[in-house]
């Protein structure tokens, strides 16, 4: 596929330094896919290497690429450490993931014509399912009295492996590539408890591994006449929307300032580029974990980080 | 059927309600007393109004409590909606008993004279039951424990199964079934384990005065940094907390999420040990040597080690060649001359 080039116009702000209306020439670093899924096929025999192409840009020769999508249930994976499998036995079909020490083993009753969807899915779940909030840390920004950026960040990715079959889809097992961490926003009295990732700041979308880390657009409004520093954000799991193509997983939020110590933080339906595919959520609306302490924070999408933005 | 007088109810509107009751009384079907001759006053107009007035508090209490239950179902625990259907439901029960008491001819009044000495005799007798009563109530609008919750209250720990009107049920750590009177509960101190969404525990770990501190806490801190429940803010902290008589000691502290805090504080110290035992840190033995004098050390040296070790009027020989977990000296040693 022929390289184009994409241009992302970035506003005037203190953390990049261009004049506003600037734009930036970025280089397209994956190909498009299609937004109808087709039926993927397993690779006649799984490489240690990649379970798909390369992506064609030669920047990103590099990083392997894992793919994303609908496949036949007998799909297997054998990926950067991560073995997947689906074995047919006796009329049962036994699903077989191992990725480091950790191991899920699921038995399947299921007539033929049932497909296996893997997604990206909210970075909540691995290892056990305790919050609904994800806290991205970045090093400190100043934003500018009533300025307006975007920026761009990494969430970590954890995969869900979805069964479809008759029109129904559930989840058989969730798994990441990362080492999952969590922390605490705000008091043990009043905070929430969160998912935690360090990423560094972009000035553009970041070359990541798909499987591995996701690409956030965040996009930050100082409503107020001082200046503002921030240097986390944390996105409530009803405000996740994930998309994905051939080579980058993304997420995008807003971030509204009210003053030096809040903001309102909301997700955005909007994929990084067009032709993404929207992934399936885990999020179900359910009463509050026992790890959230913060009532009148959170309205709908929206999370008040009342507790501090550094 | 029986026949209902017009004229005496014609006269009674023209001679008064005194004569309306009585001829009713006397001529109706719903005055009529079908029961009499048992000595029962009842009339068909009493059991039919019984009849309605249990069926509608039966209905109506019914109505309530579902309502009751809709309103807070998802809101409020499953206890505590549970608590307030039965409440609900008695509530409607009471006023239905008080309005079905006039029809079945149950007079309070006569209970009035006698009724302060029963109440002051219920009272006393029932002290215990409505104290345990109005402790549930508001216990359920405190809300110092919810289903769940691990607790601990009047030496007992465990976890809240159910939060009822009188008491309230706890399984403890070893599964055994324990309840709580409400009134107890009310007034001792509770404490409940997982009202906060973090909590903090500690670690002492002793390691010999001749390893390094410094990569001792390092190593530490690289550990619990690597466990996913070993929140990162509140950032764990370790430090030299004191110094021991047998090597430095060292405090770990470290938050988790409060329900999972025992699973990360099961899984870290042995992956500590490990660690530290993997760079050669030791974790001594508790010891006691005791000397005489110069020669007596130099002997005991050789008994023990097959050499004589430091001079022993150093305070170095206690660092150098005390036994730790390597060394496998006995425990504790004394030269008696």
């Amino acid at each position: 596929m022929p390289n184009t080039k994409l241009h992302y116009s970035f506003p005037s702000n203190v953390f990049i330094n261009q004049p506003e209306g600037t734009t930036i020439p970025l280089r397209r670093i994956t190909r498009r896919k299609s937004t109808e899924q087709p039926v993927q096929t397993s690779p006649s025999a799984p490489s240690s290497a990649s379970a798909t192409p390369p992506v064609d840009d030669e920047s990103s020769d590099e990083i392997p690429a894992f793919a994303y999508g609908r496949f036949t249930f007998d799909y297997a994976v054998n990926f950067a450490g991560l073995s997947l499998a689906v074995e047919q036995s006796r009329g049962m079909y036994h699903y077989h993931r191992a990725i480091g020490k950790a191991v899920r083993e699921a038995t399947i009753s299921s007539s033929a014509g049932a497909r296996m969807i893997i997604h990206p899915v909210e970075p909540l779940y691995v290892p056990d399912p305790v919050t609904d909030f994800l806290e991205i840390k970045f090093s400190e920004i100043m934003i500018e009295p009533n300025g307006k950026t975007v920026i761009f960040l990494t969430f970590p990715i954890e995969i869900g492996v979805f069964i479809e079959s008759k029109g129904e889809t559930d989840v058989i097992d969730v798994f990441t590539f990362k080492q999952p961490k969590y922390s605490m926003y705000g008091s043990s009295h009043r905070g929430v408890i969160t998912k935690w990732h360090k990423s560094q700041v972009h000035a553009y979308p970041p070359q990541v591994k798909n499987y591995e880390e996701g690409v956030l657009r965040l996009t930050i409004q100082n409503t107020t006449d001082e200046w503002v520093y921030v240097s986390r954000v944390i996105i409530y799991e009803k405000g996740m929307f994930i998309h994905y193509d051939d080579s980058v997983v993304s997420m995008a939020a807003e971030m509204t300032i009210l003053n030096r110590e809040s903001a309102d933080v909301a997700g955005v339906d909007r994929p990084l580029r067009p032709e993404m595919s929207r992934s399936i959520r885990l999020y179900k609306p359910r009463k509050m974990s026992a790890f959230s302490n913060v009532s009148g924070s959170l309205v709908d999408t929206v999370f008040t980080m009342d507790l501090g933005l550094i | 059927m029986a026949e209902i007088n017009v004229s005496g109810i014609m006269d009674s509107l023209f001679n008064g309600a005194e004569s309306l009751s009585t001829n009713v009384e006397n001529t109706s079907f719903l005055a009529t007393k079908p029961f009499e001759s048992f000595g029962i006053a009842m009339t068909y107009g009493d059991i039919i109004a019984v009849v309605v007035i249990i069926a509608a508090t039966f209905i109506i209490a019914k109505l309530l409590s579902n309502i009751v239950r809709r309103m807070f179902s998802g809101k409020i625990d499953k206890g505590n909606l549970a608590f307030m259907e039965k409440l609900t439901r008695w509530t409607i029960y009471f006023f239905g008993f008080l309005a079905v008491s006039t029809p079945l001819g149950i007079d309070f009044s006569g209970l009035m004279v006698a009724g302060g000495i029963i109440a002051v005799a219920i009272g006393f007798a029932s002290q215990s039951t409505l104290s345990n009563f109005i402790s549930g109530l508001l216990l359920m609008f405190e809300r110092p424990v919810s289903l769940g919750d691990n607790i601990a209250v009047k030496g007992t720990e465990g976890y809240v199964e159910d939060i009822g009107l009188m008491s309230t049920t706890l399984r403890t750590y070893k599964g055994v079934y324990v309840r709580v009177p409400n009134e107890a509960m009310f007034t001792s101190d509770i404490t409940n384990y997982v009202a906060h969404i973090a909590r903090r525990f500690d670690y002492n770990i002793t390691i010999r005065y001749k390893d390094d501190a410094e990569k001792a806490m390092k190593i530490i801190k690289d550990t619990v940094d690597k466990h996913p429940y070993a929140l990162k803010s509140p950032a764990p902290s370790v430090f030299v907390d004191n110094l021991g008589p047998n090597g430095s000691n060292l405090l770990v502290r470290i938050w988790a999420p409060s329900g999972y805090w025992w699973d990360a504080k099961t899984e870290l110290l042995g992956k500590i040990v490990q660690a530290l035992r993997a760079a050669g840190i030791v974790i001594p033995f508790d010891q006691n040597v005791v000397w005489f004098g110069h020669d007596q050390n130099k002997s005991l040296d050789r008994a023990m080690y097959g050499r004589p070790m430091q001079p022993s009027s150093s305070p170095e020989y206690l660092q150098t060649a005390g036994p730790g977990r390597e060394q496998s000296a006995p425990e504790n040693v004394a030269q008696v001359k």
